[in-house]
Order: structure tokens, then sequence, then C-alpha cells
């Protein structure tokens, strides 16, 4: 090492601890003790009893089944819509270059007002879905009423800002193909459906899986979405687990507790993604 | 006469405009309704069936600039945060990833993938430990402390994207500047730096979208002084007798700088978007 070197990694290794060693053990040493949100000392220690309570806490259960179904079914619909759009606007023709523009405003939206404009857009008492659903002579329901329809709502949502992200990549992924196989496989006589699913779909494999996985793991991030449409409700029916571990943080201000729902959440999340990565070296998805 | 194959060419021309089109319709019709909103009167917003041709008023975007709410400060506070936030992480984060690039030291690799993996981590992670911090030292609702703490997401970015920037500048270039007598420091700056300049503007844009979308932080970490708009606008929308058209205004106010900033950096979208989780 260059004596630069440890005047330029220094300052930076020093807030990377600051703000996320120090934390991450505060966080681990906290789950093991009562700490609550308005004392700001240490809590006493009382060993295992947050992770015991925590097996048994229905609530937490309920929240990790809402992080997984949102999570799968949005990354699956985005998945599916993000393929078939980019397909769609992989050759050009009319209008095709300004929608490969124009897709893509949902993604970029802050996540905070997509939260809005979907809360709005379903709000029964304003001219937005509900109307439109009328038009076809449909009764729509009162999407935040009940459990289904206001996941059902979420996951819309959730979809339509970040299909253009799994298209933009897909698209990228499609435009770096190579020619070759498709011209020979014309001269072979094959049709659309058979290159389809002999060259371009083997071919895109990777990178397939790799967006598959990347918008997985951000998917278990979800909050301010919900946060904004919901804020869990009704009742917690559709909190996710992020939501669960803030109400407990900051509405029933039990840290120690808090801090073991971090932790078991970082548990499961280290297991979907060690899975994933073990089943992508399987099958040489992942170098 | 057209042949069999002509027909059905042309056929499948006209079918993929339309599904273009309805594409079109589904991306953008929910945000034209709701810029519709920010443009009507209460009243007016209601209406049902709603008029698509209409006299737009701008009351509410007055509204949010004079009303009771003190949304310019909200407002400044977010431009202020995010850019003093993005700077400090570029200062820190461009040099720290030159060598990260350069030199090869134990625990080189050790660090990289923790940078990787704590951009991974929900925030509910950090958002408590920085929760207690603030308030035991009276950082809560600081602009300051904002402006650290979104160097938990900034600095984390800007180290593992530039990495990969400074990995595609070959050696060569400053081994020629060692040999005419440059120092270190000197080789950097006046031979590495001005080939990362894309780099670090592009890295620099997507701190900005990042610290100016933030809600987690700026929700439990600021309370009136040190707030940001999107806090601000989810507060409007949190109200019992919510005026949909304000909230609709300042959710598109608080769209429009981003939009700006993406347009920049339309280029570099895809790399920056995935944080540098992979290179090309």
């Amino acid at each position: 090492m260059r004596r630069i070197d440890y005047l330029f990694v220094t300052p930076a290794l020093l807030i990377l601890i600051v703000l996320i060693v120090i934390p991450f053990l505060t966080v681990f040493e906290q789950s093991f003790t009562d700490a609550d949100t308005f004392t700001f000392e240490r809590g006493d220690w009382v060993g295992a009893a947050n992770y015991s309570r925590l097996i048994k806490d229905q609530r937490f259960w309920n929240s990790i089944q809402v992080t997984l179904l949102l999570s799968i079914s949005t990354v699956v619909l985005q998945m599916l819509f993000g393929f078939a759009l980019a397909l769609l606007l992989w050759k050009p023709g009319h209008l095709v270059g300004l929608a490969r523009g124009l897709v893509l405003v949902p993604m970029v939206l802050p996540p905070v007002v997509v939260g809005i404009l979907w809360r709005m857009f379903f709000q029964p008492t304003l001219p937005g879905v509900n109307y439109l659903l009328q038009l076809i002579g449909i009764a729509g329901p009162d999407w935040f009423g009940n459990t289904w329809s206001a996941l059902a709502a979420i996951i819309l949502a959730t979809t339509w800002q970040w299909t253009p992200f799994v298209f933009l990549l897909l698209l990228a992924g499609l435009q770096a193909l190579p020619i070759s196989p498709y011209e020979s496989a014309t001269i072979d006589g094959a049709g659309a459906l058979q290159k389809f699913g002999y060259i371009t779909l083997p071919l895109l494999r990777r990178i397939l899986v790799f967006v598959a996985i990347y918008r997985l793991v951000e998917s278990f991030r979800i909050f301010p979405i919900v946060y904004v449409m919901t804020s869990g409700g009704p009742g917690s029916t559709t909190e996710p687990v992020n939501f669960y571990i803030w109400i407990q943080a900051f509405n029933a201000y039990k840290m120690g507790y808090a801090g073991a729902l971090v932790m078991a959440t970082l548990i499961l999340l280290g297991l979907v993604a060690g899975i994933m990565i073990i089943y992508g070296k399987r099958s040489e998805v992942i170098a | 006469m057209m042949s069999r194959h002509v027909v059905a060419r042309k056929a499948r021309a006209v079918l993929r405009l339309f599904l273009i089109l309805a594409v079109l319709v589904v991306s953008l019709f929910p945000i034209y309704w709701f810029a519709t909103i920010s443009l009507k009167s209460q009243k007016e917003a209601f209406k049902t069936p709603p008029d698509w041709i209409f006299v737009p008023t701008f009351e509410h975007y007055q509204g949010l600039f004079t009303g009771q709410v003190d949304f310019p400060l909200y407002f400044a506070n977010s431009i202020l945060i995010a850019f003093a936030s993005t700077a400090l992480a570029l200062v820190i984060g461009v040099s720290a990833a030159y060598s990260l690039s350069r030199a090869h030291f134990r625990g080189r690799n050790g660090i990289l993938v923790s940078v990787l993996a704590s951009r991974m981590v929900p925030p509910m992670l950090f958002v408590i430990p920085y929760y207690l911090f603030f308030a035991k030292y009276g950082l809560i609702d600081t602009r300051i402390g904002l402006i650290v703490v979104f160097l938990q997401f900034n600095l984390t970015l800007a180290i593992w994207s530039m990495r990969a920037f400074f990995d595609d500048i070959p050696l060569d270039l400053e081994e020629a500047a060692y040999i005419d007598g440059a120092s270190d420091l000197q080789a950097f700056v006046r031979v590495v730096l001005p080939l990362a300049t894309p780099g670090m503007a592009a890295t620099a844009v997507l701190c900005l979208i990042l610290s100016w979308n933030n809600f987690v932080y700026a929700l439990l970490l600021t309370q009136s002084k040190a707030m940001t708009a999107p806090v601000a606008v989810v507060i409007f929308a949190s109200h019992e007798a919510a005026e949909w058209g304000i909230v609709a205004a300042g959710a598109i106010v608080l769209t429009v700088p981003v939009i700006f900033f993406v347009f920049l950096v339309r280029r570099y979208l895809v790399v920056g978007l995935l944080g540098g989780a992979i290179k090309e």
C-alpha cells in the first residue's frame, strides 16, 4: 500500500464503521435486552427471551407471509410484463423509440409519490379506478377496506413502478444478443416461437435470473409504498415485516424486541439469498 | 392484389402498434389522471364522471408555497441535504474507491463485499440505532444529522460504482506520469480524476436521487425544522380531511427535480441503478 492509500481509505472506513458496523452490533446486542425507546440505557439482559417470543408471535409470522407474498408476486409480474415489454420494443418500428423512453417514467418517480398516486387512484370517492371499472360495468370494491383488495392495490402499484426496470435491463440484454444464431435458424426454416424458445431464452437466462434475484432482494425493503397506501391496514393484515419492526420500535417502543425482529429478518433474507446463489452456481447461471 | 404473406405482416405491425399504445396508456394515464387532480378544485376533483377537459386552477400549487405549512422550507431542506450529502460522499468515496481499485491489501475484498451487502440490508436495521444515537446526542431534527446519515447509502454507492469506473482506467497512464516525476497524489489528481469525470457526474446524480427520494430516515429523524419534502407530502396526505389537490400538487413538485436528474444521466441509468452490482 502506498502512503496515499492510507489517507484515502481511512476516512471512508471510519464512516462505514460508525454508520454500518456499530449500528449492526448495537442492534444485535439489544436484541438480547429489554431496552425501550425512551430510556437510552442499554436495558437489562434477558437472554434469548425476545427470540422465543418472536417464534410464537402471530403478527410477526403474518408480516413474513405478507412480505413473501408481496415480493414473490410483484417480482413474477414484473418479470413477465418486463420481458414481454422488452420483446415488444426490441426491434425498430413506429413509436418504438418514443415508447422506450416514456415507459420508463413510473420507475423514476419517488416511491412516496407512487404510493400517493395509487392511493388516490384507488380511492372510491375519487373518479379513478372504480370509475373506470364502472364504465365496463364492474362495481369496484372499497380497495383499502379489506385485506385482499388492499394487497392487490399494493401489488399493482409496485408492479407498475418496477416493470420498467426489468424492461430496461432485459432490453439491454436483447440488444446485445448475437445475430448469427438467428440467421442460421431462419435458413433452417425456424419460426418465431422456435427462435424464442431455442435461441433467445437460453441466451438470456443468466440476465433473467440475475434481474429476478436483484428485484427480489430489493423488494424485501418495501416500506414507503405500504406506509402511504395502507399503513398495514385493515388491522395489521397488509403489514410487511419492515412495517412491523417499525411499529415495535417506534409505536410500541420495544427496541429490544424490534432488534430481535431485525435479526430474524436478516437470517431469513440471508437464507433466501443463499439458496438462490447456490441454485445459481449449480445451474451455472451466476459466475 | 396483396399476397397472404404481406397481409399477415401488415396485421402483425398493426397489432404491435396497438399493443405499444396500450402499454403507453397503462404507464402514463395514472400520472395524467393524478396531474388533473392537482389542477382541479376540491369540488371538481370529486365530480363523477370527471371532466377530461377543464380550465386548470393553480390554487393548490400556490397553496403549497403560501399556505400555513412551510413547504418552501421542506423543499429547501431536501435540496440542501441532498447536495451536501452527495458532496461529502463524493469527496470521501471517490478517493477511497481509487485506492480500493489500485492497492491490493488484506481485507480489501472484505471491505468491498460488506459495502455491497450493506446496500441490500433493509433500512430498518440502521434506523433503530440511528434514532437512539440521535436522541441521545440531540441530533433529532437537525439537517447535519440527516446529511451524515444519508452517507450510509450515498457513500456505499459512491465507493462501489466509482471503483468500477477506476478499474476501467488503464494503469499505463499513471505509470507514464510517475516516469515524468509525478507523485502519487499528482498522478491521481491530474491524470486519473479528469478521466473519471463522467463517472463522477453519474454517481453524483444517482446520490442526489437516492437522497431526494429517501423517506424512512427523514420520517423518523426529523420533526419540523429539518423535515424534507417527501415526508411533508406524506403528512399532508395523512390528515383526516386530506385536501387531495394539495397532496397531488406537492407530489408533482417533488417529482420534477428527479425527472430532471434522470434526464441528465439517462446514459448511465442501467449501471447506476444497479449500484455497480454488475459490471458490463
